[in-house]
């Protein structure tokens, strides 16, 4: 729980144990469902989606809007119809948002009919740079402290241009093994490269948080080190080299608003000066039954892009810090009666994914190969901690 | 030591007195298993007996028989049975000496006082020297009670049939005024309660009577009067030394004769028995156990009285308003104990001179310092330390008062190791002074003055500092027995600043101030027997600047905002009379008439018709002149009340209550948080408008010992402020657009259990009440929950509390506490969606749900030094344990997205039993 509530701090000095306990309110089952809607034009390259859903449960699964007619509208220029292409989700297949153009989405189904208000492209100003700064910050345990890395943005724009903003974060790191395996062992103490290498792999995660910021109520359209991501040494995040992908899409007063709104009511929600939690409605409504609230947002945004990276030797020790695995186990030919038995053996441990061949045991006088060295594959396989072994299009070493 | 000397010739003549033996009555009397209390009683009552007696003999068991015995056998009887000596004076008095013996040939060491201070007496000499002097004392209390006083000139007794007396009543050892004493005389009852300057008027039939004089925490006690004409009586009540039968809270008179419904009054002498958090005794929390006084959660600001906000609440000091009540987020009140004489909160039966805020008026009264000599007193709590310093000017004429207390929190958040709290600082000062000077009989003049600093800075993030001032000064003058005055100039300030420096380019200062100039002149006239008008004027100038936004350094970007300035002018002419129709009947009625007007400078906005008041509607924006009347509202508040006594011990009350408020805390949050704003009426803000029926019975047993009151009361209020969604209520110049007008309606019961005296004491109450609001204007946005009957903030139906103390002996007592109340109103999801991918939450209808129920007991050893009267410093310790079952009371519960989940959690102020160890000390 990083998050620990500012004011409390205080209070724990005091004696006060100011904490924070799971807690099952058991809210009755809403038989209300209402209709969301997410759905975005920018000024980058399309397709553009249109996700419709129905709200749910608190413990309910999505419920997908199917079959729905949906199209977006160009003021002053046409209208194009969205295809389905899964569930729920509605793809542009020509259109390309300009800036200084407005947009409204329409959507179709069940005998209603549901609309946007108009929303115009915005220019997004130009990232200056992003940047981070290692802090160490107390935990819990009063002994220890932790690292974490803190990412910054800084951006201007012209004085007369968008000064309300939204950031979307894209984390790509990469990780390896305790135990890397390179070769595969075919046999006869005969070994060839891998032709599954599992040692390097790419792990991705996209920050849950709502982030925006403004400049609204500045002398000059300039934001300084605005905060954008706090990120610690979790899932090896800095063993190797680490990337992270800011989006900033540039916002109108009222869609930065609803985002303060949702931020306020879904995140931020905890301290001892909470505000009473805000119903959030965005920009669409049903226009045959106005009555009928409508969740989510359709928005138009210009967008501008700046990707980071850290190296593992730019961080601290303690977040570069690997975590520890188990030995490796040692399939000694000595230890079988018969060396069919240690053949079968060995084969059966590598070629089953039980155990990763690391490497050959030789004697050390002759140089005979008296065994095998095995790892389990908790130590030798990325994929089995979420990464994937494709690199990414985009990386740079 | 000189007066000692003189004390022991008195005693000796006292003595020498008791030598004569009278003639000598028999007594019977046959007690098995009774208290010695109660034996007592039945004693005096049937024979012209007084026993004198400290309070740890009260529940002695006593077993014995006699009959036809002369009184010193008797004596002895007693005696033996309840193993202490007694002296028998004058064949009328008998005295508990505890184990010493007072033999009638007296000690020759008596007779060589000189000598014996010199020697430095043992330990022994001195309590047996401590004990003569207490039966010294005692004798002579006993005397001026039996004395009769001649009151007026002898040579005036027959102009009229009845005559005013009026008088001080003061404490004995330091000079005080006692506030809140009851005079009275019994069969018919008439009596009046002393007021904060320990005065007291009223009239009577000329002749002789018996007045009784008693005050909470005081030794009781009665005069004599011979009533020839208008005339003068002061009484000086004592304090401690013998009796410690203290109770905490009273309804002044008892509560069967008063006039009020929905009165308390507060006694901050044994606070300190009721465990607090972390050993700062703290008035406002000990509100906070009072039938229909509750709070938000743990630890907040504030209080809510019957189901009104906490700015409904006007908190006086002195008689000046303080506007931020709270230390260190709402932990604490900015009331120091140690310079508090009493509190008085009315929750309705108010009285015409009281207006401007509608659930209630807690009046918080400073205490005199010492007019007879120099003292000081501290205490230190692992959050503050405290020092008052008190003593005469003028011997018996004026005396000055300062009381400081600081925390020390930053050296100890800067010995911590973790990051967060070193960077962190937090501690709040306040001082208090009061400066009182009798002029001549008829005039007193009092000034005092408030000053308050609170400052937090969390993790080297924003710092805030807010400051409360106020000072007045008071003229008391009295024109004649029937009529006096008061009068009083005073002035408020609270400010507060807001400020980040962590990024130059956008480092920030935000300040808010308001100003309050008050004027008021309040006459008190006692035109006949049993009646009582009281008529005034007050006028109050607000003059604030709702906030204020500047760059802070070269290098901020920060483009200032500057909200208009408020003004606002509040006059009020009020008037109440009291009258006493039938020794059962006594009815008050009062008129106020408060008249507001919103001054310039300033601006208001007009709106297109059949539009809701959002910003997208202003059609035009009138700017106002200075000191132009841009809004005047008049509010008649009538206020009436009643009562009736069924019997000598139970009555039945009544009362109405009308009010108007013009000034109001703007807070979107549950909890009162240090940035929120006071803010004024205007054209656009309605004053908020209370109403409040209250109806009561009030019945006392044993005597008065013990009391039982229910109440129950009706509420409706118009203008409540509530807000929309999301309202951002900072620097807001349009407010407005971000409030929905709503009504307000309250109803309660109130059940009240009391025990005042006795080895046990305490109360038990119980309430059921509800607090609702409703939100229907004309526009979608102007309805909350579809426009029905909501709860409210302060919403929570059942409470019940226990306060309860237990003396062991003089020097050790226990109390013990337990607190329930329903959960407070929260309002909860309903229902979930994804949105870019992540599940987000709408929530369902305002306060629709409730977090858990809050259920608190806390236990508290409290050990005073002994009460030897020569010693220097006069030492005391108490240990408590606040939340010794360790529950994890719901301060609230909310909900997070995280990662791909909802998850609920319930945030709680304390999870563990909080130990303290507190100690004070007082140099005598």
């Amino acid at each position: 729980m990083r998050r620990v509530n500012k004011y409390l701090v205080l209070l724990i000095y005091l004696g006060i144990s100011g904490c924070l306990d799971p807690f099952d309110p058991n809210v009755p089952e809403s038989d209300q469902s209402f209709v969301v809607v997410d759905g975005i034009v920018t000024d980058q390259p399309g397709p553009y989606t249109v996700k419709i859903s129905r709200s749910t449960s608190l413990n309910g699964d999505s419920d997908k809007v199917t079959g729905a007619e949906v199209s977006i509208e160009v003021q002053n220029g046409g209208t194009e119809t969205l295809i389905e292409t899964r569930d729920g989700e509605y793809e542009t297949s020509t259109l390309q948002g300009e800036v200084g153009k407005s947009y409204r989405l329409n959507i179709n189904f069940g005998g209603q009919t549901y609309q946007s208000t108009w929303e115009t492209i915005h220019p997004s100003p130009v990232i200056d740079s992003v940047y981070y700064q290692i802090r160490t910050i107390g935990t819990t345990d009063v002994e220890e402290d932790e690292d974490v890395v803190q990412f910054f943005i800084d951006s201007r724009g012209p004085d007369d241009g968008p000064r309300y903003f939204r950031y979307e974060l894209e984390e790509v790191w990469k990780i390896g093994v305790f135990w890397p395996s390179y070769s595969d062992y075919i046999g006869n103490d005969q070994v060839v490269l891998t032709t599954n290498p599992r040692h390097t792999c790419w792990k991705y995660w996209e920050p849950s948080g709502i982030n925006i910021a403004t400049t609204a109520g500045l002398k000059s359209n300039v934001l300084s080190k605005h905060k954008i991501a706090f990120v610690g040494r979790e899932e090896e995040r800095f063993t190797r080299r680490y990337s992270i992908l800011v989006k900033q899409f540039a916002l109108e007063e009222k869609e930065y608003l609803f985002w303060k709104n949702l931020k306020e009511s879904n995140e931020d929600l905890g301290s001892i000066f909470d505000k009473q939690p805000a119903r959030v409605l965005g920009n669409l409504k049903n226009v045959t039954n106005p009555d009928e609230s409508v969740l989510g947002y359709f928005s138009a945004s210009g967008v501008q892009e700046e990707r980071t990276y850290v190296k593992a030797v730019d961080v601290t020790p303690s977040l570069r810090r690997r975590p520890f695995c188990n030995p490796m186990d040692t399939l000694k030919k000595a230890d079988f009666d018969m060396p069919e038995e240690y053949e079968e053996t060995l084969l059966l441990a590598v070629n089953s994914g039980r155990s990763f061949f690391i490497g050959f045991y030789f004697s050390e006088i002759g140089g005979n190969v008296l065994g095998a060295l095995l790892a389990l594959p908790k130590c030798s396989d990325c994929t089995l901690k979420g990464g994937d072994v494709n690199e990414p299009e985009f990386w740079e070493e | 030591m000189k007066k000692t000397g003189l004390q022991l010739i008195l005693f000796i003549f006292l003595v020498a007195n008791g030598l004569n033996a009278q003639e000598k009555p028999s007594f019977q009397g046959s007690y098995q298993q009774t208290y010695f209390i109660d034996m007592i009683e039945d004693l005096e009552s049937r024979y012209d007996l007084k026993f004198l007696f400290g309070p740890e003999l009260d529940s002695t068991i006593v077993d014995l028989e006699f009959s036809d015995v002369s009184l010193d056998k008797m004596v002895e009887k007693i005696s033996i049975t309840s193993n202490i000596n007694f002296y028998v004076k004058n064949s009328t008095m008998v005295i508990a000496t505890g184990k010493y013996k007072i033999k009638e040939t007296l000690n020759p060491a008596i007779f060589n006082v000189r000598q014996l201070e010199k020697k430095a007496p043992s330990p022994d000499q001195e309590s047996i020297l401590d004990n003569i002097r207490e039966i010294a004392e005692l004798d002579r209390d006993n005397r001026m009670e039996n004395q009769l006083i001649e009151i007026g000139k002898a040579i005036n007794r027959f102009d009229g049939k009845t005559a005013i007396i009026d008088g001080f009543v003061k404490e004995a050892k330091t000079g005080e005024p006692v506030i809140g004493a009851s005079v009275f005389k019994k069969s018919p009852l008439v009596g009046v309660i002393t007021d904060q300057y320990g005065y007291f008027s009223f009239t009577l039939p000329k002749g002789k009577h018996v007045l009784f004089i008693t005050s909470a925490g005081m030794k009781s006690t009665k005069r004599q009067v011979m009533l020839y004409s208008d005339g003068e009586l002061n009484v000086e009540l004592k304090n401690g030394i013998i009796s410690l039968k203290e109770v905490v809270v009273t309804g002044e008179r008892n509560t069967i004769e008063n006039l009020q419904t929905g009165f308390a009054n507060l006694n901050i002498k044994n606070i300190r028995q009721i465990p607090s958090v972390m050993g700062e005794a703290d008035i406002m929390k000990i509100a906070l156990t009072l039938p229909g006084v509750q709070t938000v959660g743990e630890g907040a600001a504030g209080f809510n009285v019957r189901g009104g906000s906490a700015d409904q609440n006007l908190v006086l000091l002195n008689d000046v308003p303080v506007y931020n009540t709270n230390h260190l987020f709402g932990f604490f009140s900015v009331f120091n104990p140690d310079v508090i004489a009493s509190a008085n909160l009315y929750k309705s039966g108010i009285g015409a001179n009281y207006g401007g805020r509608i659930a209630s008026v807690f009046d918080v009264a400073l205490r005199d310092g010492n007019k007879k000599k120099f003292t000081y007193k501290g205490g230190i709590s692992p959050v503050t330390l405290k020092l008052t310093v008190e003593g005469p000017i003028k011997k018996d004429t004026s005396s000055y008062l300062v009381g400081l207390r600081s925390t020390y929190s930053d050296w100890i958040l800067s010995l911590l190791d973790d990051p967060d709290f070193r960077n962190s600082e937090g501690g709040f000062s306040d001082l208090v002074g009061k400066v009182s000077h009798k002029i001549d009989d008829n005039n007193t003049l009092i000034l005092s003055a408030y000053h308050s600093r609170d400052r937090f800075k969390l993790n080297s993030d924003s710092l805030y500092r807010y400051f409360n001032s106020n000072a007045a000064l008071q003229w008391r003058h009295t024109f004649s027995k029937k009529l006096h005055a008061i009068s009083s100039i005073a002035y408020a300030n609270y400010n507060y600043q807001l400020s980040s420096d962590q990024n130059p380019v956008n480092a920030f200062k935000i300040d808010y101030n308001i100003n309050h100039y008050a004027l008021k002149t309040e006459f008190n006239y006692f035109p006949k027997e049993r009646a009582n008008v009281k008529f005034g004027v007050s006028s109050t100038l607000y003059d604030l600047q709702p906030g204020r936004k500047k760059p802070l350094g070269d290098q901020s970007l920060i483009l200032p905002i500057d909200l208009n300035k408020e003004k606002g002018l509040e006059t009020a002419i009020f008037g109440g009379y009291e009258y006493e129709l039938t020794n059962r009947f006594s009815v008050y009625g009062g008129l106020r008439l408060s008249v507001f007007n919103s001054l310039g400078p300033g601006q208001s906005f007009s709106y297109q018709p059949n539009t809701p008041k959002e910003e997208e509607f202003v059609t035009d924006t009138t700017f106002h002149s200075n000191n132009e009347f841009i809004k005047t509202y008049v509010g008649p508040e009538l206020r009436l009340s009643g009562r009736y006594k069924l019997g000598e011990d139970l009555s039945v009350k009544f009362s109405y209550d009308r009010m108007n408020q013009y000034i109001h805390v703007l807070s979107n949050t549950t909890a009162i948080s240090p940035i929120d704003t006071w803010r004024l009426s205007s054209a656009a803000i309605k004053p908020q408008i209370g109403n409040q029926y209250s109806i009561g019975l009030y019945k006392t047993f044993f005597g008065t010992s013990m009391e039982m009151s229910i109440e129950g009361y009706y509420k409706t209020v118009n203008n409540v402020l509530e807000y929309k969604d999301g309202a951002d209520l900072l620097l807001n110049e349009v407010l407005e657009t971000d409030i929905v007008p709503a009504k307000g309606r309250a109803y309660g019961v109130e059940v009240l259990l009391k025990r005042k005296s006795g080895k046990f004491s305490g109360w038990l109450s119980y309430t059921y009440s509800r607090s609702e609001i409703q939100a229907n204007g004309t526009f979608a946005s102007e309805r909350i929950n579809g426009g029905r009957f909501y709860p409210s903030n302060f919403d929570k139906p059942h409470s019940a509390v226990l306060v309860s103390n237990y003396k062991i002996n003089r020097r050790v007592n226990i109390s013990f506490n337990v607190t329930y109340s329903t959960g407070r109103p929260a309002t909860f999801p309903i229902t979930k969606y994804e949105f870019k991918d992540k599940p987000r939450v709408l929530y369902g209808n305002r306060n629709e749900f409730r977090i858990p129920d809050y259920f608190r007991t806390d236990i508290a050893f409290n050990f005073d030094g002994n009460h030897r009267v020569h010693k220097r410093i006069d030492g005391s310790w108490s240990l408590s344990v606040y939340n010794l079952t360790s529950r994890a009371n719901a301060y609230s519960v909310f909900f997070r997205a995280e990662g791909n989940e909802i998850n609920g959690y319930k945030l709680s102020i304390f999870k563990n039993a909080i130990p303290t160890i507190t100690y004070h000390f007082k140099l005598k």
